[in-house]
C-alpha cells in the first residue's frame, strides 16, 4: 500500500525528537520520517518515501546548516510529485523576505513559530493532512479516526461509491 | 631722491605767516570731538602736537578704531578732496593742538601761492605717503587674518567630526549598555527557572529510581531501571543512523507500532538484545504490554535527559548574554580574549548556522581592556562577514600571540573581500556598502568605524587584506599589559 | 492484458460457439443460441474481462440481435418457402419431397409468427416432388420447404421484450428505494436515524455493538449496503482514534459495519439486488411475494444471524475499555424539503408494508417516491444521473436472460438432461443454495442470482411439480445465500470499504465472514426447508 508521509526537518536532535514526539498520533496511518538537514530531507524525499508512497506534508525549520528550510520548500514545490505537499514552515527566525518566497514560490501552507503549542501543531497537521488528502485520494476511509472526520465525511456522502453488490 | 619736508614748527609758522590763509591755532583736550561722522568739516587742520583717534559708528552703536593722526598729518583731507561728509568721526586722543584754515582759502592759496604750494606740497605728499604705508599693512594684516580665520574653521571642523563620532559611539554605548541591563534584568528572571528546571530534572533521575527501588516490586524494576536509565544518558543518533536502525527494527519486528520502533532504535544494540532476551522469558501475551512499558519508560529517561540538556543551554546562553554585555564589568580589566569571542559565536549562532565556521583559539594571555567594549568589536566584524558571505561560506576565527607584548585576533570570510582601493575608506563612519538599513548590522556604516575606534582607544590597531583564496581577512592587534588611557 | 482477461474472453467465446457447434437432441436452435449467450455470460460474470453490467448490455444486444423476430438473425433466415403447383383438372398438388414432415404432414406459413401443420393425403411420389392432396392447400398457399429450420419451432420474441427489461417493474421498485435512499442521504436522514437509534443504547461497548450493527442492518435494508457501510463509517472510524491501539474492540466495530448492512440487506425486497432479482424471477412465474409478506419471511433469519453475528463479536473481540461514547452531532433536518422527505418516505414504506390491505403491489407503490421526490424538489437532477444505472443494466440483465431461455425452451431442455427423480426434491434447492453461497462468495451477488435464478426457474417450472421442488423457498434461499457470501474483502463492497479503512486484517474480516455466513447458510435452508414454504400460493 502507498502510504502518505510526513518529513521534520530539524537540525536539533531535541527538537526535531519533540515535533515527531507531538506528531507520533498520527504515524498509524502517516509514517513520519525525521531528517537534521535540507540535503539530507531531498535524498529521504528522493529514496524512502517517493519509492514507498508519497509527501503529504513537510514540517521545516528555516535556519538550517546549509541548504535553509524554505529553499528546500520550493525545491519541493518544483517537483511534481511534491507539488501537492502541504509545507509549514516551524521556525524561530525566518525574515519577512524568507517567508514571502516561502508563500510565493513553495506556495506555504502555515507558519508555526517556536516554541510552539503542540495542540496547534497537531490541529495544523490535522487539517493540512485533511486538506492533502481530500485534493489527492480517492479511498477516504482509512484517514477518518484521524483526520478531520467532517470533510471527510461529506466529501465521502456526496462522491461516488464502490461497485455494486 | 626725496621731497625735504619741513620742521613742522617752521611750516606752521610759514602757514601763519600768510595771513589769506586765515589759519589760526586751536587747542584740544583729550576727548574732544574735531570732527564728526555725517558732518562735512569745511576746514583744514593740520595736527601740530598731540594724537587724534578716528572712530567709524557700526550700525550695532559700536566703534570702530580707524587708525590716528599723529602731528605732521592733515584731518579733512579725504573731505577735501572728494567734497563729501566725513565717514568717521575724529576724537581728540590726547591734548594737543592743531592749526586750522578754512577748505577753499587751502585750496585757493594751494593754486595761487608759490610759497604756499612749496611749504604744504611736501607736507601732502608725505602724508599720502603714510596713509599708503597704512594701506599696505592692512591689506597684510588681512591676510594675516584670513588665514588664521581659515585654520581656526579647519579646527572647528574637526572637532564637529570628533564630535558626531564620539556621539554616535556614545549612543552605541549607551545601546550596549541598556542590552546590558535588560541582559541582567532578564538573566535574573530566567535564572530562577532555569534553576528550578534543572533541578527539577536533576532530582526527577534518582526520584525515578527511588520509584522504581521502593515502589512497586514486579520482579521486572531492574529492567525498567535500566530502561530509565538508558533513557537518561542516551545521546541522540543521527538521523541517518536512526532511519536505518527504525527500518531493521521494522523489518525484524513488522507487528509493532512504528512510534515504538522508533523509541526502540535508539536504546543501543546491547541494551537491545538484552531486552530482547528478557522479553523471550515473558508470557507472549503481556510481551506487547510490557515492550511498550519499557519503551515508555525509557522515553521518561529521555525526556529528563532533554529538560535538562535544554535547561543547560538556556543557562549557557543566558550566561554568555550577561558575559557579552558585561553590565557588570564597565572598567577595563584584564580577560581572556577567547571568552568574549566565544560568546559572540554563541550569541549570533542563529545568524551563523549557515556557514561553515572553523574556530581555532588557542591560550591567550590575559589582555587589560573594557570587555563589553571588545565585544562589540567581534560582534561588527562577525557580522561583517556574514553579510559579506551572503548565504554560504566559510568563518574563519583564530587568534595568536605576537611577541613581544601583542595579541592578534584574526576574522577571515569567504566573501567577495575588500577592493584595494577601498581598504582604508571601509573605516570611515558613513561607508556603507549594505544597500538598506537592516536589523543586523547597524546599516549606519559605522560598524567598522566603531571597532576601529575602539580599537585604537585600547591602544591596538585593526588592519584589512584579503585572503590568498578570496575573501577579507580583518586582523586585531591588542597590547597585552597596557591599558586604555 | 491480464491473464484473467485473457481467460474470460476466450471462455466466453468458447461457451458462446460450443452449443452451435454441436447437435444437442431436444434443443432448437434458438435454444442452443440462447445457451451460447448463457455460457457466454457466465464466464464474462466470473472473470470480468469487461465490467459485469456491459456483459448485461452484450445480453441484450446479442438476444436482440439474434434472438427477437426483428433481428437480423430472424429477418435473413426465413425457412423457403414455395407455392404448390396445382396438378391440372384435380384437387391435387404437387409439393417437393423434402417438404414432408413426419410422412403427411406439411409445414404451411400463415398469418401467425410460426408456421401452421397441416395433414396431406400423399397420393404419389415422383423424384423429389410428392402429389399431394389437402383442403388447406392453395395455389396462394406458401408450403416451407425446409420444415427442420429453426424457425419453425422458435418464435421469435419481439425486440421490446428484451429491452422492456429495463423498465422492469422490479426495477423500478428498486428504483424507487435508490431514490428514497438518496434523499435520506442528501437531508442526513440516515445519520439522523442513527443518532436516534443509538442515544438510548448507552456507552457500553457491547450495546454500542448492536446499536451500530442494528442501525446498520436497518438503513441496509432500504438503502444500499454500500451507501450505509460507507455512511457508518464515517459515524464509527472517527471515534476510534479514542480506542487503544491493541483494544480489539476496535476491530469487532469495524467488522460490525459491513456484517450489519451485509445482513440487513436481506430484510426488504430493495434491501440489496439478490433479492429484486429472485423476486422478479418469481414474478415472472406469477409467484410474485408482496413487500411485507418478503419481510415476514426474511426477518426471523435476518434477527438470528445478526444476534450470532453480535455475540461472535463480542466473544471474538472482547473490549478492553468499559466505556464508549459515539457523537454524532447535529439534529434532524426541518427544512420544508426535509420534512417532504420524511412524508414521502413514510408514505412509501407504509404503503409497501399494507400491500395486503389495499393490493396495490410495491412495483407500483414503489413509483410514488421516483415521481415524488423529483417533482417536490427534494431529488434533483444530480440524484437521478446519480442512481445506480449499472445496477439497473446488470439487473436488466439477467431479467431478459430469463426470458430468452423460458422463451427459448432452453429452460425444459436443460431440466429434461437431469434424472431429478434420482434425487430429492430439496437435495436440488441445497444444491443450489451451496452453489449461490460459494459463487457468491467471489461473485458479485447480483451476478451470482441472477445466473442461478433462471436455471431454478426452470427446474422449477418443468420439474416442479413432479418431484416436489419448491420453486419460490428455494429462489429466496438463493438470494438470502448469497447476502452471506461475505467471507473476502472482494465478496461484497461492504467489506471492500470495511478493508480499505485500513483498519482490519484480512483474516478477522476472512475468519467473521466464514462462521456468519456458515450459520447463515445453514438457518437458510432450514427456512427454505421449513418455515419460506408455509407461504406458498
Amino acid at each position: 500500500m502507498r502510504r502518505i508521509h510526513i518529513l521534520c526537518v530539524e537540525d536539533e536532535p531535541e527538537v526535531l525528537e519533540a515535533v515527531v514526539r507531538d506528531l507520533a498520533p498520527f504515524e498509524e496511518v502517516f509514517p513520519i520520517e525525521a531528517t537534521a538537514t535540507a540535503d539530507e530531507a531531498r535524498r529521504v524525499v528522493r529514496d524512502v518515501i517517493l519509492p514507498r508512497g508519497e509527501l503529504g506534508l513537510a514540517i521545516c525549520d528555516h535556519i538550517l546548516p546549509g541548504e535553509d528550510g524554505v529553499s528546500f520548500m520550493v525545491h519541493l514545490h518544483a517537483q511534481e510529485a511534491t507539488r501537492a505537499t502541504r509545507k509549514v514552515l516551524l521556525t524561530a527566525q525566518a525574515g519577512l523576505q524568507a517567508t514571502i518566497v516561502a508563500v510565493n514560490q513553495a506556495a506555504l501552507s502555515h507558519y508555526l513559530a517556536k516554541p510552539w503549542n503542540p495542540d496547534e501543531l497537531v490541529a495544523v497537521t490535522r487539517r493540512l493532512l485533511t486538506d492533502y488528502v481530500l485534493e489527492t485520494q480517492t479511498n477516504l476511509y482509512p484517514f477518518l479516526s484521524l483526520l478531520e472526520a467532517d470533510r471527510l465525511t461529506e466529501r465521502i456522502r456526496s462522491g461516488p461509491l464502490p461497485g455494486d453488490e | 631722491m626725496s621731497i625735504p619736508i619741513r620742521p613742522l614748527d617752521r611750516i606752521r609758522e610759514a602757514l601763519q605767516s600768510i595771513p589769506e590763509a586765515q589759519s589760526e591755532v586751536r587747542d584740544f583736550v583729550t576727548g574732544d570731538v574735531l570732527l564728526r561722522e555725517g558732518d562735512n568739516p569745511g576746514t583744514i587742520s593740520l595736527i601740530i602736537r598731540g594724537e587724534i583717534e578716528l572712530l567709524k559708528h557700526a550700525e550695532d552703536g559700536d566703534e570702530y578704531p580707524l587708525g590716528t593722526l599723529r602731528p605732521g598729518q592733515l584731518l579733512g583731507l579725504l573731505s577735501l578732496s572728494s567734497g563729501n561728509a566725513s565717514f568717521f568721526t575724529a576724537r581728540a586722543a590726547s591734548e594737543g593742538t592743531l592749526l586750522t584754515m578754512p577748505d577753499d582759502r587751502f585750496v585757493e592759496l594751494l593754486h595761487n601761492r608759490i610759497d604756499f604750494h612749496q611749504v604744504v606740497t611736501p607736507l601732502l605728499l608725505g602724508n599720502l605717503v603714510d596713509r599708503y604705508r597704512r594701506v599696505v599693512r592692512l591689506h597684510l594684516e588681512v591676510a594675516e587674518l584670513t588665514r588664521d580665520l581659515n585654520a581656526e574653521k579647519r579646527q572647528l571642523q574637526a572637532a564637529i567630526d570628533e564630535l558626531e563620532e564620539t556621539r554616535n559611539r556614545l549612543v552605541q554605548q549607551e545601546k550596549m549598555a541598556t542590552l546590558g541591563q535588560l541582559t541582567a534584568g532578564i538573566a535574573h528572571e530566567i535564572n530562577n527557572p532555569i534553576a528550578s528546571l534543572s533541578r527539577a530534572a536533576d532530582l526527577l533521575h534518582p526520584q525515578w529510581h527511588k520509584v522504581f527501588g521502593e515502589g512497586i516490586e514486579r520482579g521486572l524494576t531492574p529492567m525498567f531501571r535500566q530502561a530509565f536509565e538508558l533513557g537518561v544518558t542516551r545521546e541522540p543518533l543521527q538521523t541517518e543512523i536512526q532511519r536505518q536502525r527504525t527500518a531493521e527494527l521494522a523489518r525484524l519486528f513488522p507487528d509493532l507500532p512504528r512510534p515504538l520502533v522508533r523509541t526502540l532504535a535508539q536504546v543501543n544494540p546491547e541494551s537491545f538484545a538484552e531486552l530482547r532476551s528478557a522479553m523471550q522469558r515473558v508470557p507472549e501475551s503481556v510481551r506487547l504490554s510490557l515492550l511498550s512499558q519499557w519503551a515508555a519508560t525509557f522515553e521518561a529517561g529521555v525526556l529528563v535527559r532533554n529538560v535538562r540538556v535544554a535547561a543547560e543551554r538556556i543557562g549557557g546562553i543566558v550566561g554568555s548574554l550577561k558575559s557579552y554585555s558585561r553590565q557588570d564589568k564597565a572598567d577595563e580589566d584584564a580577560v581572556d580574549l577567547r571568552q568574549g569571542i566565544n560568546d559572540t559565536l554563541v550569541l549570533f549562532g542563529y545568524v551563523l548556522k549557515k556557514f561553515i565556521l572553523v574556530v581555532d583559539l588557542p591560550e591567550l594571555p590575559p589582555v587589560r581592556c573594557r570587555p563589553g567594549e571588545i565585544n562589540q568589536v567581534w560582534t561588527n566584524l562577525i557580522l561583517n562577514a556574514c553579510e559579506a558571505m551572503g548565504d554560504t561560506g566559510t568563518l574563519w576565527v583564530c587568534c595568536g600571540v605576537r611577541p613581544p607584548d601583542q595579541v592578534w585576533v584574526r576574522i577571515q570570510d569567504s566573501g567577495p573581500g575588500v577592493p584595494r582601493e577601498l581598504r582604508e575608506k571601509i573605516f570611515e563612519s558613513h561607508f556603507t556598502t549594505k544597500q538598506i538599513a537592516c536589523a543586523r548590522g547597524s546599516g549606519l556604516g559605522l560598524g567598522l568605524a566603531i571597532a576601529r575606534g575602539i580599537v585604537e582607544k585600547h591602544g591596538g590597531r585593526i588592519t584589512v587584506s584579503d585572503a590568498p583564496e578570496g575573501g577579507a581577512i580583518f586582523t586585531i592587534f591588542l597590547p597585552t599589559g597596557a591599558a586604555p588611557d | 492484458m491480464k491473464t484473467k482477461t485473457i481467460t474470460g474472453l476466450a471462455l466466453g467465446i468458447l461457451g458462446f460457439l460450443t452449443p452451435l457447434l454441436f447437435d444437442l437432441p431436444g434443443l432448437g436452435f434458438a435454444g442452443q443460441v440462447t445457451l451460447g449467450i448463457f455460457l457466454l455470460a457466465a464466464a464474462f460474470w466470473l472473470f470480468e474481462p469487461v465490467p459485469i453490467y456491459t456483459t448485461s448490455m452484450l445480453v441484450i444486444f446479442l438476444e436482440v440481435l439474434l434472438l427477437s423476430a426483428e433481428g437480423p438473425l430472424c429477418k435473413l433466415s426465413q425457412p423457403p418457402a414455395v407455392s404448390p403447383r396445382a396438378v391440372p383438372e384435380s384437387q391435387d398438388f404437387t409439393l417437393p419431397a423434402a417438404s414432408l414432415v413426419e410422412t403427411n404432414q406439411v409445414l404451411l406459413r400463415g398469418p401467425g409468427p410460426l408456421p401452421g401443420r397441416i395433414a396431406v393425403e400423399i397420393l404419389d411420389r415422383a423424384g423429389d416432388e410428392v402429389r399431394v392432396r389437402a383442403f388447406e392447400l392453395s395455389t396462394n398457399s406458401l408450403v416451407i420447404t425446409r420444415p427442420r429450420h429453426w424457425l419453425n419451432t422458435y418464435r421469435p420474441t419481439p425486440y421490446r421484450d428484451f429491452f422492456a427489461a429495463l423498465a422492469d417493474p422490479i426495477i423500478i421498485l428498486f428504483m424507487g428505494g435508490c431514490l428514497l435512499a438518496d434523499g435520506a442521504v442528501k437531508y442526513r436522514l440516515d445519520r439522523s436515524l442513527t443518532r436516534l437509534f443509538l442515544k438510548p443504547l448507552g456507552t457500553r461497548p457491547a450495546f454500542v455493538l448492536l446499536g451500530l450493527m442494528g442501525a446498520t442492518g436497518i438503513l441496509s435494508a432500504f438503502m444500499s449496503n454500500t451507501a450505509t457501510t460507507a455512511m457508518m463509517m464515517t459515524v464509527v472510524l472517527p471515534i476510534l482514534a479514542r480506542l487503544a491501539d491493541d483494544d480489539p474492540l476496535r476491530t469487532a466495530v469495524v467488522l460490525s459495519i459491513p456484517v450489519g448492512a451485509n445482513i440487513g440487506g436481506i430484510a426488504t425486497p430493495i434491501g440489496t439486488p439478490p433479492n429484486a432479482i429472485a423476486l422478479s424471477a418469481l414474478s415472472q412465474q406469477g409467484l410474485g411475494i408482496p413487500f411485507a409478506r418478503w419481510v415476514v419471511m426474511a426477518l426471523p433469519i435476518v434477527l438470528l444471524t445478526m444476534a450470532f453475528a453480535w455475540f461472535l463479536l463480542l466473544r471474538l473481540y472482547p473490549a478492553r475499555t468499559g466505556s464508549l461514547t459515539l457523537d454524532l452531532p447535529g439534529k434532524f433536518d426541518r427544512s420544508p424539503r426535509a420534512l417532504g422527505l420524511y412524508a414521502v418516505f413514510g408514505a412509501t414504506a407504509l404503503l409497501w408494508f399494507t400491500e395486503k390491505q389495499h393490493g396495490i403491489s410495491s412495483n407500483i407503490v414503489a413509483f410514488l417516491p421516483v415521481v415524488a421526490l423529483p417533482m417536490l424538489g427534494i431529488v434533483g437532477k444530480k440524484e437521478i444521473r446519480g442512481l445506480p444505472w449499472e445496477v439497473f443494466w446488470l439487473m436488466a440483465g439477467g431479467i431478459s436472460l430469463g426470458t430468452a431461455i423460458k422463451t427459448t425452451g432452453l429452460a425444459a431442455w436443460m431440466v429434461g438432461r437431469v434424472d431429478w427423480s434420482s434425487m430429492g426434491a430439496f437435495a436440488i434447492t441445497a444444491g443450489m443454495v451451496l452453489v449461490g453461497f460459494v459463487m457468491a462468495n467471489f461473485l458479485s451477488h447480483t451476478v451470482t442470482v441472477t445466473l442461478l435464478a433462471p436455471i431454478a426457474v426452470s427446474v422449477g417450472a418443468v420439474a416442479g411439480r413432479a418431484t416436489g421442488f419448491d420453486l419460490a423457498p428455494t429462489l429466496v434461499a438463493v438470494a438470502v445465500a448469497s447476502s452471506y457470501g461475505m467471507t473476502l474483502p472482494i465478496s461484497t463492497p461492504p467489506n471492500a470499504i470495511a478493508m480499505g479503512s485500513g483498519m482490519l486484517q484480512n483474516r478477522d474480516l476472512m475468519k467473521t465472514g466464514a462462521i456468519i455466513g456458515a450459520v447463515g447458510l445453514a438457518l437458510a435452508l432450514l427456512c427454505a426447508r421449513f418455515y419460506w414454504p408455509l407461504f406458498n400460493p
